[in-house]
């Protein structure tokens, strides 16, 4: 529509007193088009854009308390703090901890909300309100409830985990404590980043499932298809649109994760907990090194937009999506 | 396109959570006498911060602080927000970054030095004789208030631990009076583990594995530092044999009498609350603490009322008792606050003469040697006065809140703790960030 510049020609001839107010709309549909989308700019430019700039600016400076409490200005460093980030090897473990859970929590998410989708459509009406109350539920849970939550299941001294799995026999959970190694105690926060993440991606992708023609999959079904195969060569090659975006903002929330980690761990994670989200934080505000912490945050944009720039692009040319 | 803009749109939302850093003005700071006379007709709001032992340990004492100021400025509100230990320095930051600040402002006494030197608070040398027996202040707490000679904040109080028991637990285990010397205790601490070990949470001794003021008390008493300053440069003490010792005897009673987790501190859960649960004969806790085991409310058990004693902690060393960890609060004024004459007379009024008094019975050292030698005479209050005297401190440099805020500390006790690191690999790399955070590196 916004490509159409030129007036039909039924307007020209048509009575004036009618067609005056619809010609002059249909003569600079471009300019209204821009007057229409500049609010949305502006608020973008002022609530996304300047915080941007500022962070930029802020980890090129040497921010430090006094300046901070002062008001005065902070001296420009130029690259020092990129210099200082990118050359600690702590920053690197940081890097690939945060790129591991990124890709476990993300696929997870994506396979068990496949899943729940999957479970929507076949689900009778009744069953399928129910799931999509629960799901709705689930997301309108604040993080921070839903860590502390977790935290009291997976309590070390009255968790209910423990408790339960003590029950068993032969098993000791006896004041055992889930966050002693890093390895269970990443794998409690995936359990609350998954679960608080499926209600978004399963709700989108049974919208997605739910516009998919019945009769592509009767069709395959009838060619002797078994239903893997049927999801693998039809139902997913139709929905990889919407895996293209689920995917990619899974993987913007998960590798900036924070509020899981930081309640998980009271607010005092070790570095063992430390992703970059947490680790741009503890810089930033932990040990007052504002700027350093600013320029871990700009790398961790940069990483991102990286990985969003190829990930759609690939994802354009293989499935010509619209 | 769409999916572009959404992936932008989610983009710009990692930026926004980055982002939350500013800027404020301010004004400078002066140095001028205050003057708390009291205003009858002045209005306004009063925002007070203070530490949450006060809401739990003397919530009657702030009440009265408030009821004393309200004398002078009848129509000022006073505000106090409770704040915890464990973020309240990252909300003071960005609260002084802005324009709406707290007004008074507690601060323990290993966290000052660099808020001083940033200029977080207002001057107050010309301003002592405005509170109550300015020139008898603890000297400990003085100092913490001092930079370069001149005076930013006010003592408030000071704790020093000692040792919390369950009387009627030592009775039943055929305990007869509290343990004097070190090897006594571990004596003790097997009996107390003989008769409850059944109960799988009992900890004879409930020692976490983050709770630094204890295990570094166990280095002080083996003769080990934090640091000491040589000339301009601070030089780690946690590497040395005395430190390895003192951390080595920490991590045997840990293992021996304690099953409280090895990745929390003694605040998170509050240790008091575990021992109110009644899985726990021990704690290493301030006098406050004690108190609150069996307060009616707060996470208190009332039906342990008569049956919480405290012994001073016996040394490893052979030293009448183990050297404590000098703690303690001041209360600051901040600079940017628009009324520092209604801020200086509420901290008068909380820190006077009267008002440490109520503090001191809460188990509190209070804030003058004055009122010190005064505890000292009451028997009950004793033994935390001695333990005052016998205290370590934390090294006095520009750099120290940093080594706090970082955790270095707390997270390599949490390695010995666990077992996942040796004890001197673990004192090994806690000496070095030490070193080099104090060096300002």
């Amino acid at each position: 529509m916004s490509t159409q510049t030129e007036a039909p020609p039924i307007d020209a001839v048509g009575p004036p007193g009618t067609s005056a107010p619809r010609r002059r709309r249909r003569m600079t549909p471009r300019l209204v088009g821009y007057l229409l989308i500049l609010p949305t700019v502006v608020v973008l430019a002022g609530v996304q854009g300047y915080p941007l700039v500022k962070l930029v600016l802020l980890s090129l400076q040497d921010l430090t308390q006094r300046e901070l409490f002062s008001g005065l200005p902070a001296p420009y460093v130029g690259f020092a703090n990129y210099q200082k980030v990118l050359t600690d090897p702590d920053f690197y473990v940081v890097v690939a901890r945060t790129v591991v859970f990124t890709v476990v929590n993300v696929a997870l998410t994506l396979l068990l909300a496949t899943g729940v989708a999957l479970v929507m459509r076949a689900a009778s009406r009744w069953c399928r309100l129910l799931l999509t109350v629960v799901l709705i539920c689930v997301w309108a849970m604040p993080q921070v409830v839903s860590t502390l939550v977790f935290n009291w299941l997976f309590d070390y001294e009255f968790g209910v985990v423990n408790w339960l799995l003590g029950r068993l026999p032969g098993v000791d959970m006896d004041n055992h404590d889930w966050y002693a190694n890093a390895f269970s105690g990443f794998g409690v926060i995936t359990l609350i980043v998954v679960w608080g993440a499926i209600p978004f991606a399963a709700i989108t992708l049974y919208a997605g499932i739910s516009q998919v023609p019945k009769e592509l999959e009767e069709a395959a079904r009838v060619d002797g298809a078994s239903a893997t195969q049927t999801f693998l060569r039809v139902t997913y090659p139709i929905l990889r649109p919407i895996y293209t975006i689920v995917t990619v903002l899974s993987v913007i929330w998960d590798f900036q994760v924070f509020n899981q980690i930081w309640v998980a761990r009271g607010s005092k994670p070790e570095p063992e907990y430390q992703t970059l989200g947490v680790y741009s934080f503890m810089r930033a505000f932990g040990v007052n090194e504002y700027s350093l912490g600013a320029a871990v945050a700009v790398v961790t944009v940069l990483l991102l937009l990286v990985f969003t720039v190829f990930y759609i692009r690939q994802s354009l040319r293989l499935g010509e999506i619209d | 396109m769409k999916h572009r803009l959404i992936a932008a749109a989610g983009l710009a939302a990692v930026l926004l959570g980055a982002a939350a850093c500013g800027t404020g003005g301010g004004t400078a700071a002066t140095g001028d006498k205050l003057s708390i006379g009291g205003d009858a007709k002045a209005t306004g709001t009063l925002k007070v911060w203070l530490q949450v032992d006060a809401q739990t340990g003397w919530p009657d004492a702030v009440k009265a602080a408030t009821t004393a100021f309200h004398q002078k400025y009848p129509k000022v509100q006073v505000q106090v927000d409770y704040q915890q230990w464990n973020n309240h320095l990252t909300k003071l930051d960005a609260a002084l970054s802005g324009s709406k600040v707290p007004d008074v402002v507690e601060m323990g006494d290993t966290e000052t030095t660099s808020y001083l030197a940033a200029g977080a608070f207002l001057d107050l040398t010309k301003s002592t004789a405005l509170f109550d027996d300015a020139t008898n202040w603890n000297k400990g707490l003085a100092a913490s208030c001092t930079f370069e000679g001149k005076t930013y904040c006010v003592p408030y109080y000071s704790g020093s631990r000692t040792v919390f028991y369950r009387k009627d637990m030592f009775a039943k285990a055929g305990i007869a009076k509290p343990p004097t010397t070190y090897d006594e205790l571990m004596a003790d601490g097997a009996k107390l583990t003989g008769k409850y070990g059944s109960d799988p949470k009992f900890s004879a001794f409930y020692m976490p594995g983050k709770f630094w003021y204890s295990a570094l008390s166990f280095v002080y008493d083996a003769g080990g530092t934090i640091a000491t300053k040589d000339g301009s440069t601070w030089k780690g003490g946690l590497d040395s044999p005395a430190a390895i010792k003192g951390l080595t005897q920490w991590k045997a009673m840990t293992d021996k009498l304690s099953k409280a987790s090895r990745t929390t501190d003694e605040a998170n859960p509050q240790q008091y609350t575990v021992m109110a649960q009644g899985h726990v004969a021990m704690m290493y806790g301030l006098g406050w603490e004690g108190g609150s085991v069996a307060a009616d409310g707060n996470g208190g058990n009332p039906k342990l009322k008569d049956q919480i004693g405290s012994f001073a902690m016996p040394s490893t060393a052979g030293n009448p008792a183990m050297q404590s960890f000098a703690g303690g609060s001041d209360l600051a004024i901040t600079t940017k606050s628009k009324h520092a004459d209604w801020a200086a007379a509420w901290v008068n009024a909380m820190t006077g003469t009267e008002n440490e008094r109520a503090l001191m019975k809460a188990g509190n050292i209070p804030n003058t040697t004055t009122l010190l030698s005064e505890a000292a005479k009451n028997p009950a209050l004793a033994p935390a006065a001695a333990s005052a005297k016998n205290s370590w401190m934390v090294p006095i440099a520009e750099g120290w809140p940093k080594v706090e805020k970082s955790l270095v500390l707390q997270n390599g006790l949490a390695d010995i703790a666990s077992g996942k690191k040796s004890v001197a690999d673990a004192a090994k790399q806690m000496n070095a960030a030490v070193e080099s955070t104090l060096n300002g590196s």
